[in-house]
């Protein structure tokens, strides 16, 4: 998967626009940045990744790249 | 040999939408719930009380085949988590509500999302050790009675209701063929309603009002529940129940024809479905207009597809309940019809 496709993938699970993904950008400034942005993250890692992803794991997220470099099988 | 035979289920009258939470949740649209949770009503109790609610499925049971007969009822379970008193039991409440005759065993069992498949095993357990021969099996639950109105995470996903399950050892529509377990305590506190019962009694100090991370504002004697962690809970478990009960079955995943798993949300079982890859058609999703009704999904979904005609006579049905605890299980049917 491309860089490119990771953040389209990204922003759809989470339902933000892509442009707002910018890999610097602090996850706790996201609007969609909820509980419910952690669930889907989970169900995409399952789905999309074949992982089992942790809540730990997930807190430990500070910025959108941190979840980019998770994003493999 | 132990057996289903027959599911009947309550939903109190007033139902709460989607339209009606958008008023109330600014970011949440009607659409976006609907999304996220694949629900569009939710039917809420109110006044009404587990018992009721309990009494009325087992009428709707009793009324709907001329061939059950209230006296040859030999036990009564009753599967709740918001029962009408501490003490006495719920169920001795319903025995006499029902008229059923006092020779019965009654009891209730607190358990929740995984109730239903606790009480189909207890029930073919008293059975084949021959000390009953029918078991009314009912599940009732109000958890709108712990969420607070304010809290998007639970009140968009829970509903209220009762389902009445009929086991016999002689006849049925669906025999219970294997069963599995398990139980794990550590997780608790990521779903819980903290005060109340005796480890923290209800007072000024827990009603007091909170706001979360996410704008949900509940107290400790609110219903809480941490959806992350209950959701890696599941997706790690699941799997693991499905494959030790296909072995005491002596079955494969491709033996099995249909799939019910608690009705928890859209959005998990269409990750299970995705991680476990069944296929589509096999998959029951059936919460639509119910919401998560805690051990009520299975039998409702259950009650539902067999009123569409989908099962047929020899399908092997799989089901599986996960949640509170965390406690799950898993069985295996073979339908009859």
């Amino acid at each position: 998967m491309t860089l490119e496709q990771k953040i389209a993938l990204l922003a759809e699970t989470i339902e933000t626009d892509s442009k707002n993904l910018i890999s610097t950008r602090s996850l706790d400034s996201l609007d969609e940045w909820d509980s419910l942005a952690l669930i889907s993250l989970i169900g995409m890692f399952s789905k999309s990744f074949g992982r089992n992803i942790s809540v730990e794991k997930l807190r430990e997220f500070k910025i959108v790249q941190d979840i980019i470099d998770e994003m493999h099988e | 040999m132990p057996s289903i035979a027959r599911i009947a289920y309550y939903l109190p009258q007033n139902i709460l939408t989607n339209e009606e939470l958008e008023k109330e949740y600014e970011s949440w649209s009607a659409n976006k719930i609907y999304r996220k949770t694949g629900i569009e009503n939710r039917h809420i109790a109110n006044e009404e009380a587990t018992s009721e609610m309990a009494v009325k499925a087992a009428e709707a049971l009793f009324n709907s085949s001329q061939d059950i007969i209230k006296d040859n009822i030999d036990f009564l379970l009753l599967c709740t988590q918001s029962p009408d008193y501490f003490l006495p039991t719920t169920a001795c409440l319903v025995q006499e509500r029902l008229g059923l005759k006092q020779t019965i065993g009654a009891l209730d069992f607190n358990l929740g999302c995984s109730g239903y498949i606790y009480g189909l095993l207890l029930a073919t357990s008293l059975m084949q050790a021959k000390h009953v021969h029918d078991v009314l099996l009912l599940t009732s639950e109000k958890y709108c009675r712990y969420i607070n109105p304010q809290d998007k995470s639970t009140r968009t996903i829970f509903g209220d209701g009762a389902t009445a399950t009929l086991l016999s050892e002689t006849q049925g529509m669906a025999t219970l063929d294997a069963f599995d377990w398990g139980t794990d305590g550590a997780g608790a506190k990521n779903l819980i309603v903290p005060a109340g019962g005796d480890a923290l009694h209800c007072s000024s100090e827990t009603a007091k009002e909170q706001v979360d991370a996410n704008g949900n504002i509940r107290s400790l004697d609110n219903l809480y529940m941490n959806g992350p962690e209950i959701f890696t809970f599941t997706l790690n478990t699941v799997p693991l129940t499905i494959e030790r009960v296909l072995a005491k079955a002596s079955l494969t995943m491709q033996d099995i024809d249909f799939f019910v798993f608690h009705q928890a949300n859209k959005f998990m079982l269409e990750t299970l479905r995705a991680k476990l890859d069944i296929p589509e058609e096999k998959f029951i999703i059936d919460m639509k207009d119910y919401g998560n009704t805690v051990s009520s999904t299975i039998p409702i979904a259950l009650e539902n597809t067999r009123m569409k005609g989908l099962f047929h006579n020899g399908a092997k049905i799989l089901l599986a309940g996960f949640g509170v605890g965390y406690s799950w299980g898993s069985a295996v049917l073979t339908w009859k019809e």
